[in-house]
């Protein structure tokens, strides 16, 4: 099945899921005496709210046939996007209830009811982690301390509401809502056993040794893995692994890092990470960890690759460590003997910031790629174009042609924003830009 | 493109998820049209609020059981709930949604026999 089907039917179970509570309670109605619309418009935000959120769960459990059709870092940013409505739907659904009862008592958490307590607790807890989860580094929060502070504020959200929906039972007295209700909530907790506790133990039983640690300059190193014990993991070039490093795969220490290396696996199977000092986790660990050591790699993911579109060509954007898939991609044409043009234009701060430079210009020499550097502090007579990847800097190197090509653009969030409306302006069509963000933690 | 599409995706749903909560409302509404004689006040979202209201205020003297019975047998439950709440408007320290919340709590038991 192709893309646009898949994706509206993934879109259409999610809608159904999103409403079937609300609509079973509006079919079931155990209420019969008449309530104020504004009560009742306050219980279909709650309802909607509590699907929203139980949905929330699946969409970060890594669920491959769901991760496919849309890529990883897109289900994480539509997670993102829809657990900030959830918490929407939540406060009105509260300031609603507060409204019609004409009290703010509703809110406190720790007096009231056993209903009214755990829907402040259920609020309070969303408001708190949507809060952590888009301004954790302003908040300095570590990565592994966030990931933490996530899952027990996920499971606390999900019990609070299980409690808050069935203590109020009204439209959760009818048995068939509240078997629903119970059924979501169960979901979640599964989802959450799969991923954090049979996943990581799956992924125990299958190790990979550090072979080497290399320094690849501009703060970058590359990691190379090799399986011990089985045969490693099959992937297509562009697409990324969560790779955990500590003493065992139930540590927190998980990070998505695309992989660099060709898809067309040597005798030892090892892939390579090439992963940039951005967080405590990279400047702290990685520099240090040493030959022998084991890790566990979840994979691989990601939609981002050229496997799946057909093309004439490739146009390759990368900005820093986004040359990462870009990398595996060009090793991976070259070790299948794809003769495909490509163009890519690589941007970085300066000439010594930027990795990858002379295995790129070798390269040239392998297929048929040719390589335009972007500097924004160009070395005094230096190659390639300065400043930022413009509409005009396209303009100046993209083929004659290239509706018919492929664009894979990676890189941070301002940079493809940018890149986006570059490229709509060059009136390249939409369904011929693939994009990837790597910060989508 | 990806990205931006999963913006306006998640724009447009939640917009569909707002229209769905305006037509709850409005259609559980009208299927409870209240009769001339069902013209009670508006019950509160949680019968189990009415139950800590009720254990709060009430339960030191009264038993529930008994009190929900005073609106079995009547030709009116809705007359009933109102002098009810005038009732525990004038005997209880419970606010005026508290004792919607402790009339609607009555209501049900009655309704489940106690």
């Amino acid at each position: 099945m192709s893309f646009l089907p898949r994706a509206l039917l993934w879109l259409g179970l999610y809608v159904a899921l999103a409403l079937a509570p609300l609509a079973l309670a509006a079919a079931a109605d155990p209420i019969d005496v008449r309530r104020a619309p504004d009560l009742e418009l306050a219980v279909a935000l709650g309802f909607v709210a509590f699907a929203l959120i139980s949905i929330e769960f699946a969409l970060v459990s890594r669920l491959r046939p769901l991760a496919q059709p849309f890529g990883i870092d897109a289900l994480m940013l539509f997670h993102r996007h829809m657990g900030i409505a959830a918490l929407a739907f939540v406060v009105a659904h509260a300031l609603l209830v507060c409204a019609g009862l004409g009290t703010l008592a509703l809110l406190d958490p720790f007096s009231g009811t056993t209903a009214s307590r755990s829907g402040a607790l259920a609020l309070w807890s969303a408001a708190a982690l949507v809060i952590s989860s888009l301004w954790r580094r302003r908040l300095a929060l570590r990565y592994e301390a966030w990931r933490l502070a996530h899952s027990a504020l996920a499971l606390t959200i999900a019990t609070a509401m299980l409690v808050h929906v069935l203590a109020v039972d009204a439209y959760s007295g009818a048995t068939l809502v509240r078997t629903v209700v119970i059924a979501y909530v169960a979901l979640c907790f599964a989802l959450m056993l799969r991923h954090r506790v049979l996943r990581p133990l799956s992924l125990w039983r299958r190790p990979w040794e550090l072979l080497a640690n290399r320094e690849e300059g501009g703060d970058t190193r590359t990691l190379v893995l090799r399986p011990l014990g089985h045969a490693g993991i099959e992937f297509e070039p562009g697409q990324f692994v969560w790779l955990t490093t500590g003493r065992t795969p139930f540590g927190l220490q998980q990070h998505p890092i695309t992989i660099a290396s060709s898809s067309v696996l040597g005798r030892e199977r090892s892939i390579e990470l090439s992963i940039k000092a951005l967080g405590d986790w990279s400047r702290l660990t990685v520099p240090w960890m040493s030959p022998g050591a084991r890790v566990w790699v979840d994979g691989p993911f990601g939609a981002f690759t050229i496997d799946r579109v057909p093309a004439q060509g490739f146009v390759l954007i990368a900005g820093g460590i986004g040359i990462s898939p870009m990398r595996s991609i060009l090793f991976s044409m070259r070790d299948r003997g794809d003769a495909r043009p490509v163009l890519l234009i690589h941007a970085a701060r300066s000439r010594p910031r930027a990795v990858f430079v002379e295995e790129l210009q070798a390269l040239q020499r392998d297929i048929d790629l040719r390589v335009v550097h972007v500097f924004e502090e160009p070395e005094p007579g230096g190659e390639g174009e300065r400043g930022y990847v413009t509409a005009e800097i396209l303009l100046r190197h993209l083929p004659a042609n290239p509706r018919l090509w492929q664009f894979f653009v990676c890189g941070p969030a301002p940079m493809l924003d940018a890149i986006e409306a570059a490229l709509a302006r060059l009136s390249v069509p939409p369904e011929r830009v693939q994009t990837e963000r790597f910060d989508m933690l | 493109m990806r990205h931006t599409a999963v913006k306006y995706v998640s724009l447009a749903l939640v917009v569909l998820f707002v229209a769905a909560s305006v037509l709850f409302s409005g259609s559980v509404e009208r299927s409870r049209v209240p009769g001339p004689s069902e013209a009670v006040p508006q019950p509160p979202a949680d019968t189990r609020d009415g139950r800590g209201a009720f254990e709060r205020y009430c339960a030191s003297c009264h038993d529930a059981g008994e009190m929900a019975a005073t609106f079995e047998g009547v030709p009116d439950r809705g007359l009933a709930a109102v002098e009810m709440l005038g009732f525990l408007d004038q005997h209880g320290r419970s606010s005026a949604a508290e004792d919607r919340e402790i009339v609607a709590y009555l209501l049900q038991r009655s309704r489940e026999g106690r």
